[in-house]
C-alpha cells in the first residue's frame, strides 16, 4: 500500500462531491434567473402600465375640463373661456404625443398605444366638430349628437385601456406561469442527470476503491503465499498507516518471527550435523575395514554389515546435503568460476553412475545426443554432475518405485538449442509430483506427498540443492509433473554468462 | 597379492582414538606401517627418532600445539624439512590459511568426512 491510493480516493470524492454541488447549483441559478426575469418583467409591467394609466387618466383630465370651458363659451359666449378650451385641447394633443413617445415593447403594448391613440384622437376630433357646429351656430339636435358622439367615444377610450391591461396583465401571468413551468421542467430534468451521473460516479468511485482494496488484499496473499512457499527471505514492505499496513505489519512481523524460527532451526541442524559428522566418518570407515576382508564373517553378519552400510552412507549424504545447503543459504557466497563444458559428456558419465540403479530397477535410461554438435555452455563441471546426479538419481529412482504397475519405464535425457540457451531435459514416467505439491518442490525437506506415502528413500534436500546450483550457474530449472504420468525437469544453460549476479536469479517454475 | 600401501612407513597425528584406530587399522590391512601420535608433540618426537614417508596431520591437536604449528616445527627441522604432509580434519580451509599451506608445501587437504578409507589408501600410494 501506498499512502498515494489514499489521496486517489480522497481526490474522487472531492471530484464527486464538487460535481454534485455544481448539478445542484445549475437549476438553482436557473430557478433564480427566471424568477428575476418575472419580477423585472413585472416591474417594467407595472411601470408602463402605471404611466399609460397616469397618462390616460391626465388626457381624461383634460378631456372633461376642455368640455366644461366649451359648455361654458356655449352658456356665456366668453371668449376667454373658449380660449381655455383651446389651451385645454392643446394640452390633449401634447398627451397624445407622450403616450405616443411611452415605450412599446411588446406587440400586445404597440396594439394597446395605437388603440389609445385612435380613442384620443377621435375625441379630440369630436369637441372640434362640436365647437366648429357651435360656432357655425348648428341646431340643438346637432349639437346634442356631438354631444354624444363625444361621450361615446369617452366610454369607448375607456373601455379601451381596461380591457387591453387586462389583456396585458393576463398574458404577464401566462409568461410567468410559463417560466415556472420550464423551470419545473428543467428541474425535473436536472434531477434526472444528476441522480444519473451520481449513480454513474459512486459506481465507478466503489469500483475503484473495490480495485484498491482489492490490489491490497491481493498483495497480501501474494506474501502469504511466499511464505507457505518457504520464502521467507523477502521483506514485506509497510508504508501505509491504514488497516492494510497493519495487515502487512503484522505479516512482516510473522514473517520475521518465522524466519527466527527457521534460522534457529537450521543452526541447530548444522550444529548436530557437524557433530554427526565424526562419528559418521568413523562409523564408514569401519564399515570399509570390515570390506576390506569378509571372509571371517557368517552371511548375517555380511548381510547386517550392507544393512549397517546402506544407512551410514545415507546419513553421510544426508548430513553433507544439510551442511551444504544452510552453506548455500549463507549469504557471501563466492561465484562459481566458469568454463565451457560438453554438457553431454558430463550426463554421459552420471548415466554410467545411475546404470547399477537403474538396471536393479528394471528402468531404461535414455541419453538422446543430437547429430548436430551441442554448444558449450560456460558452466562449472563438478557443479553441474552434482545437478545432473541428482536429477537422473531421482528419474531413476521415482520411475522405478512400483515395480510391477508401470508399462514403461524410461528416462530420457535430450536437448534443445535456441540462439541463446542450451536446454537439457530429463524426462521420466515415474509417479509424478502430486499438483498440490508441486511449488514446494524446490524447498527445503521437500518431500512429496505420494513419496512419502510409498517410503522411498530421500532427505528432500536435492531438489533444493540442485535450485542453489543452477541459480549460482545462472541457470534456470523448471519443471512439468502430472501425477502417475511423469516428470520432466528443464535445465536451461545461457550460453553467455549474465552479467547479472547469479544469486539474485530465481527464475524457475 | 601385494598391498597398494605395502613398505609405507606413515605417521599419523590424531588426537581422537577412535578415528585414528580406524584410520590405522584400514592403511595396515594395506600393508601400510602405521605409527599413531596422540598428539603434536609426541609426534614430533617420533619424528625426531624415525624416518617416514608422509605424514598425516589433525589440525585441532591440543590447545598448546595445533596441526599448523606441527607443520611449522616440522619444516624448521632439517630432517623433517621435505617430508610429505596430507591434512586430515574437520575444518575447510579459510581463504587466509590457503597460503600458508602453499608456502609450506602440503601434499594434501582432506576434510575427514569427505574423503573414503578407500579413496585415502589411493592417494597415499602415490605420495612421495
Amino acid at each position: 500500500m501506498r499512502p498515494l491510493r489514499n489521496i486517489r480516493i480522497f481526490f474522487s470524492i472531492l471530484i464527486v462531491s464538487a460535481l454534485m454541488v455544481s448539478l445542484m447549483a445549475i437549476p438553482s441559478i436557473v430557478t433564480y434567473t427566471a424568477l428575476q426575469s418575472n419580477e423585472q418583467d413585472a416591474i417594467e409591467f407595472d411601470a408602463h402600465t402605471v404611466e399609460r394609466m397616469s397618462s390616460f387618466s391626465t388626457f381624461k383630465d383634460n378631456f372633461n375640463r376642455a368640455l366644461i370651458n366649451i359648455f361654458e363659451y356655449t352658456q356665456t359666449g366668453d371668449e376667454t373661456v373658449a380660449i381655455r378650451a383651446e389651451t385645454r385641447i392643446a394640452a390633449l394633443r401634447t398627451e397624445l404625443e407622450h403616450f405616443a413617445s411611452l415605450s412599446a415593447s411588446s406587440e400586445a403594448e404597440i396594439g394597446l398605444a395605437n388603440d389609445l391613440r385612435r380613442a384620443y384622437e377621435y375625441q379630440i376630433q369630436s369637441i372640434h366638430e362640436f365647437r366648429s357646429h357651435y360656432e357655425e351656430g348648428a341646431s340643438k339636435e346637432i349639437l346634442y349628437a356631438d354631444l354624444l358622439g363625444i361621450r361615446t367615444a369617452r366610454i369607448q377610450a375607456e373601455q379601451t385601456i381596461h380591457v387591453e391591461i387586462d389583456a396585458q396583465i393576463r398574458e404577464q401571468r401566462r409568461m410567468a406561469v410559463e417560466r415556472i413551468k420550464e423551470v419545473e421542467r428543467l428541474f425535473r430534468i436536472f434531477f434526472v442527470v444528476a441522480f444519473a451521473i451520481a449513480l454513474l460516479l459512486s459506481a465507478v468511485l466503489a469500483l475503484i476503491i473495490a480495485r484498491l482494496v482489492s490490489i491490497s488484499v491481493k498483495q497480501a496473499k501474494a506474501f502469504t503465499e511466499r511464505i507457505a512457499g518457504g520464502d521467507l527471505e523477502t521483506v514485506i514492505p509497510v508504508s501505509d498507516k491504514n488497516e492494510f499496513g497493519q495487515l502487512m505489519t503484522a505479516l512482516e512481523s510473522m514473517r520475521q518471527s518465522l524466519k527466527v524460527m527457521v534460522d534457529a532451526k537450521d543452526d541447530f541442524i548444522a550444529l548436530i550435523s557437524h557433530q554427526f559428522r565424526t562419528p559418521l566418518t568413523v562409523l564408514r570407515g569401519n564399515v570399509q575395514i570390515f570390506e576390506l576382508d569378509k571372509s571371517g564373517l557368517t552371511e548375517a553378519q555380511k548381510r547386517s554389515l550392507d544393512h549397517v552400510k546402506t544407512v551410514t552412507l545415507g546419513l553421510v549424504k544426508l548430513v553433507d546435503d544439510i551442511l551444504s545447503v544452510i552453506k548455500m543459504n549463507a549469504k557471501g557466497l563466492d561465484p562459481i568460476e566458469t568454463a565451457p563444458v560438453d554438457v553431454s559428456a558430463v550426463v554421459g558419465s552420471v548415466v554410467e553412475i545411475v546404470a547399477a540403479e537403474a538396471l536393479e530397477k528394471k528402468v531404461t535410461v535414455k541419453h538422446t545426443i543430437p547429430n548436430t554438435p551441442l554448444p558449450h555452455p560456460p558452466l562449472h563441471e563438478r557443479s553441474l554432475e552434482q545437478i545432473l546426479v541428482n536429477l537422473i538419481e531421482n528419474a531413476v529412482k521415482y520411475t522405478g518405485a512400483d515395480v510391477n504397475s508401470k508399462p514403461k519405464r524410461e528416462v530420457e535425457i535430450r536437448y534443445r538449442t535456441t540462439p541463446d540457451a542450451l536446454e537439457v531435459a530429463i524426462a521420466d514416467t515415474g509417479i509424478g509430483i502430486p499438483e498440490q505439491d508441486q511449488r514446494r518442490v524446490f524447498t527445503k525437506f521437500f518431500r512429496a506427498s505420494n513419496v512419502v506415502i510409498r517410503m522411498e528413500n530421500g532427505n528432500g534436500l536435492g531438489l533444493l540443492l540442485v535450485k542453489h546450483i543452477v541459480d549460482r550457474l545462472g541457470g534456470t530449472i523448471r519443471f512439468e509433473s502430472t501425477e502417475n504420468v511423469g516428470t520432466t525437469f528443464y535445465l536451461t544453460f545461457p550460453l553467455k554468462r549474465s552479467t547479472l549476479n547469479p544469486n539474485s536469479d530465481h527464475t524457475s517454475s | 597379492m601385494k598391498k597398494i600401501l605395502s613398505g609405507k612407513r606413515i605417521l599419523l597425528i590424531e588426537d581422537q582414538v577412535f578415528v585414528s584406530t580406524m584410520y590405522r587399522d584400514y592403511l595396515a590391512a594395506n600393508g601400510a606401517e602405521v605409527t599413531v601420535a596422540p598428539n603434536g608433540d609426541m609426534g614430533l618426537n617420533f619424528m625426531k627418532e624415525h624416518a617416514f614417508d608422509v605424514v598425516l596431520l589433525d589440525r585441532i591437536l591440543d590447545e598448546h600445539l595445533d596441526g599448523f604449528a606441527v607443520l611449522e616445527k616440522m619444516r624448521a627441522d632439517e630432517r623433517t624439512k621435505e617430508t610429505p604432509v596430507i591434512f586430515l580434519t574437520n575444518l575447510n580451509l579459510e581463504e587466509n590459511e590457503k597460503e600458508f599451506i602453499a608456502n609450506n608445501k602440503v601434499a594434501g587437504y582432506y576434510v575427514k568426512a569427505d574423503i573414503p578409507l578407500d579413496v585415502l589408501a589411493q592417494i597415499l600410494s602415490t605420495t612421495k
